[in-house]
């Protein structure tokens, strides 16, 4: 019988998520659920604007004028990570796996 | 449904449409070959805390419960208690007596209804 | 029809909000030492108010949420905690001199000292928001409040030269004096533009049940009530200018602010001045006290709401409670009461671009807003207001070095 672990989702986000090599890659803004039966389980893991600065400037760099501004108006790409890409074994430490390199299979 | 924009810090109802509290953390149940599910909704200040940083949490956990209604106000609700995500969070349960009421209940017995004219 | 009599809500709002011991000494000051030249000032933060109470109102008649909820819920715990712990520790200083303006204007009365009155004050507008309920608080406050009509009365009849009031209305460059130009400048628009305004009239829309119908009546009273607000200061300001500008005085003390009553209207100016004074601290006090408590009422979801007894919302009650107390005490120990105000409207301006920017980001969201997100205008002026703010916010603790 599998232990249930537990972690805490509000503490997922803004967590660094490290790549193969050890790397920060992206930094985790969002988790993106869907309904499977009478739950609702994780999908995919979105980066991307991270805090009140970060989308002040995303909102910049949609609007016509403010868009031209250098060093304001970016606009901030989401990458999503589906569920299995991550793995959380050291919740405080996420980092990316693809699932063809499990080792397990 | 996103859990930042859908379910983290929205407000939490009860069964009557009382103010239960805001939604101030998530618990996920990771499971091996599946996808993580979510297990809970927390409400409580300590969880609020953490968010900051453990130390402070560590703290007020300890500080709520030496004082008052002794409780650190956390209350678990399983996700299968939680039956609307809208405008609010509406949850299947009642409010009272529930530890995030403990706080609200105990300053309300203990101070506002010593002063005149409180109800 | 009803919801026109909101604009209740707007009036009192402005009140309390808009005309209040910092507008009243700020205003005085910059009539006494610049005559009419800052009046565009004026009218600069009575536009940025209009369009931030009108989007306050907005946002919670579409989105059933009050201004701080949704502050918490778009942008989470950490950002409303690093928010909202420096706004209350203004707030309660603005509150202490709000008592003070009070207790100052029954000194001017019955010559009995501010201090001794520091405490009665704060009990009786306890006593309005433990037993009375919302419609009470505003709309006796609105009412009395009519009394500060008595300064637009004392303005027309010193007979200002209108030339030079429409002069002043446009943006000039000081001639002399230009830290405490540029100071004042900051100070009237820091006093004006109040965040516990917002978060009052949100929470005010939440409590009255407005919804999409009410965003017509909404615009209606963020316009009526601010430019109401808005004659009143004007008001102030013309009367200052006119008694105080020609002979050099300085306003450096509230009696001598009363001057500007009772050389237009005799001894009942000064009757007059004290109820202006008196009430519309007395309207602030409560403004912030509230909309302080509203603020962590529903960021931390608890129940809140003054039109049910205090035991249905005990942590909502005790905040309100709490701050009014402690703000007392301050006045009660002899802080001089116009020191505070300047410095309280400095600290006001620092931290007003913490609610003016979230603005940008919730106006034009469309899960809060629908269809009734910003349009091209909302938003440049949001976003001019948010540069204002910022600029003022760097400015202002430098000048208050310099030029106060």
């Amino acid at each position: 019988m599998s232990q249930a672990r537990e972690v805490r989702g509000e503490l997922l986000l803004g967590r660094k998520v490290l790549g193969p090599g050890g790397r920060v890659d992206a930094r985790i803004e969002e988790i993106v659920l869907e309904p499977q039966g009478d739950d609702y389980v994780v999908r995919e893991y979105l980066s991307g604007p991270e805090g009140f600065l970060e989308e002040l400037m995303d909102f910049a760099g949609g609007t016509p004028l403010l868009r031209h501004i250098p060093f304001l108006g970016r606009r901030i790409r989401r990458r999503p990570i589906r569920w299995d890409w991550l793995d959380l074994s050291d919740p405080e430490r996420p980092h990316l796996k693809h699932p063809s390199t499990d080792a397990s299979r | 449904m996103n859990l930042t924009r859908d379910i983290l810090d929205q407000q939490v109802v009860d069964r009557r449409g009382q103010r239960l509290g805001k939604v101030d953390g998530v618990i996920l149940e990771l499971r091996e070959g599946a996808p993580p599910r979510i297990a809970a909704i927390e409400i409580g200040p300590v969880a609020v805390a953490r968010r900051m940083h453990p130390r402070l949490a560590a703290w007020l956990q300890r500080w709520l419960h030496g004082h008052g209604p002794r409780s650190d106000g956390t209350l678990r609700i399983p996700w299968s208690q939680v039956k609307a995500i809208g405008v609010d969070v509406r949850v299947d349960l009642i409010a009272d007596g529930t530890p995030a009421r403990a706080w609200e209940e105990w300053l309300r017995d203990h101070v506002v209804r010593r002063l005149p004219g409180a109800e | 029809m009803k919801k026109y009599l909101q604009v209740t809500l707007g009036i009192f709002t402005s009140i309390g909000g808009f005309l209040e011991v910092g507008a009243i000494a700020t205003t005085a000051q910059a009539g006494a030492q610049f005559g009419f030249r800052l009046a565009w000032v004026l009218l600069l933060g009575t536009i940025c108010v209009i369009f931030l109470v009108e989007m306050s109102g907005r946002l919670s008649a579409v989105s059933k949420h009050t201004l701080q909820d949704a502050m918490r819920e778009r942008f989470g715990a950490g950002f409303f905690l690093l928010s909202t712990i420096p706004g209350m520790v203004v707030d309660w200083l603005v509150l202490a001199s709000e008592i003070g303006g009070v207790a100052l204007a029954l000194q001017l009365v019955t010559g009995v000292g501010y201090q001794w009155w520091a405490f009665p004050v704060a009990i009786a507008a306890w006593l309005l928001m433990w037993k009375g309920n919302l419609g009470l608080v505003e709309n006796g406050t609105a009412l009395l409040g009519l009394v500060a009509l008595a300064f637009v009365v004392a303005a027309v009849r010193l007979h200002p030269p209108l030339h030079d009031l429409a002069a002043g209305l446009v943006p000039s460059l000081p001639r002399s004096d230009g830290a405490g130009y540029w100071f004042l400048a900051v100070s009237i628009l820091g006093a004006l533009i109040s965040p516990y305004l917002f978060f009052f009239y949100s929470s005010g829309a939440i409590e009255d049940q407005w919804d999409e119908n009410h965003i017509g009546s909404n615009r209606f009273t963020a316009i009526v009530g601010m430019s109401f607000g808005a004659v009143l200061a004007f008001g102030v300001l013309t009367a200052a200018a006119m008694v105080f500008y020609p002979r050099g005085i300085q306003v450096d003390r509230y009696e001598q602010v009363a001057l500007m009553l009772t050389e237009a209207l005799g001894r009942p100016g000064l009757y007059l001045f004290a109820g202006a004074l008196g009430i519309t601290c007395f309207g602030a006090a409560l403004e912030v006290a509230l909309g302080r408590a509203y603020v962590l009422a529903q960021g931390f979801g608890w129940n809140y709401t003054l039109n049910s007894p205090p035991a249905n919302s005990a942590r909502f009650s005790l905040v309100y409670t709490g701050m009014i107390g402690s703000a007392a005490v301050l006045m009660a120990l002899g802080i001089d009461p116009l020191t505070l105000t300047v410095f309280s409207m400095a600290l006001t301006a620092v931290t007003l671009p913490l609610v003016t920017l979230p603005f940008i980001l919730l106006m034009n969201d469309r899960a809060y807003m629908g269809e009734y997100r910003n349009g091209w205008i909302g938003n440049v002026a949001v976003v001019g207001i948010s540069l204002l703010a910022s600029l003022i916010a760097l400015v202002a603790i430098p000048l208050q070095l310099l030029g106060g």
